[in-house]
């Protein structure tokens, strides 16, 4: 489905951005780690790409984000420690994204949200976060 | 927000309901020539008692399987009561009472020993997870919708939490 609603536009556009700054900072955090996590970020990189293509068919294409010219991670990627952290600082942000999307969506794109929300969180905890209450 | 939409009370829904038996018949007649409804059409729609909310007694239930499982095997005090913390936000963000949270006793787990028995919360949260997503999809309220599926993530999120918790216990 394609939305017109402004609400609805504003929190996909959202959700578009934040997963385009997880694919870049899960790029650069796979340089720093190695063995299980190394793939664990490769393989949700590629899971985000995902997220991004099926968030983009959500909304007209002229109102779909495009990518930065750069990124600038909130915290400094500079080894596998701060790698895991801001993973999970980007998983935990993606639930209150996502769960933005999923109160302006309905059917099959609300469930795909609950579900990007759901799998953020646990991978926030797998990088190394608390869990939360109303994860941030 | 309600779970039951409220049936509007019609004169003659209130009239039909507090007679005897035996007047039905004159009532009847009395109707007969209005643009009404005839009596015998009209249901009388019982009262239903406010149900709990499902999502609000499964969070209660929640809280009192981490705090059983504490007393079970105290050495998780300090994960368990940190989960069943934000089990109880959760409660009061669905709208639970104080009075509701003071009253949680806990529910001893089945497992005698310590790892079955976090198994047995795996699975708890897991269900937990689930039912917190069908009702977020399956609501009308926007804003409701939110909470739900804040409340699903973090549900999600107490599986590798708690899965950590059994590798090392």
């Amino acid at each position: 489905m394609t939305y017109s609603d402004a609400a609805a536009i504003a929190a996909i556009t959202q959700a578009i951005e934040t997963e385009q700054s997880f694919v870049y900072a899960a790029g650069i955090a796979g340089a720093y780690l190695t063995g299980g996590a190394k793939r664990q970020a490769v393989s949700q990189l590629a899971e985000h790409q995902g997220r991004m293509q099926i968030y983009s068919l959500m909304i007209a294409p002229e109102a779909v984000p495009a990518p930065p010219p750069a990124f600038e991670p909130t915290t400094p990627i500079t080894d596998a420690r701060s790698a895991r952290t801001a993973l999970a600082q980007l998983n935990n942000a993606l639930v209150g994204i996502n769960a933005d999307v999923a109160a302006t969506t309905e059917g099959e794109d609300r469930a795909f949200a609950i579900n990007c929300a759901q799998l953020s969180a646990r991978a926030a905890v797998q990088w190394g976060a608390q869990s939360q209450a109303f994860p941030t | 927000m309600p779970r039951h939409a409220h049936h509007p009370v019609t004169r003659r829904a209130l009239l039909a309901s507090s007679v005897p038996l035996g007047a039905l018949g004159l009532i009847t007649l009395s109707s007969c020539g209005s643009d009404e409804p005839p009596l015998e059409a009209i249901k009388i729609q019982p009262t239903e008692p406010e149900q709990p909310d499902e999502n609000l007694l499964d969070e209660l239930s929640l809280i009192g399987a981490h705090l059983g499982a504490i007393d079970a095997f105290p050495e998780l005090l300090g994960t368990l009561t940190a989960i069943a913390d934000q089990h109880r936000a959760h409660a009061s963000e669905l709208g639970a009472t104080p009075e509701q949270l003071d009253a949680i006793t806990p529910i001893p787990p089945a497992a005698a020993r310590i790892k079955p028995a976090l198994g047995e919360l795996i699975a708890r949260e897991r269900a937990a997870a689930e039912l917190r997503a069908e009702s977020a999809n399956a609501s009308t309220d926007a804003e409701t919708v939110r909470a739900l599926t804040f409340i699903a993530a973090s549900e999600s999120s107490h599986i590798p939490e708690l899965r950590d918790v059994r590798r090392n216990a």
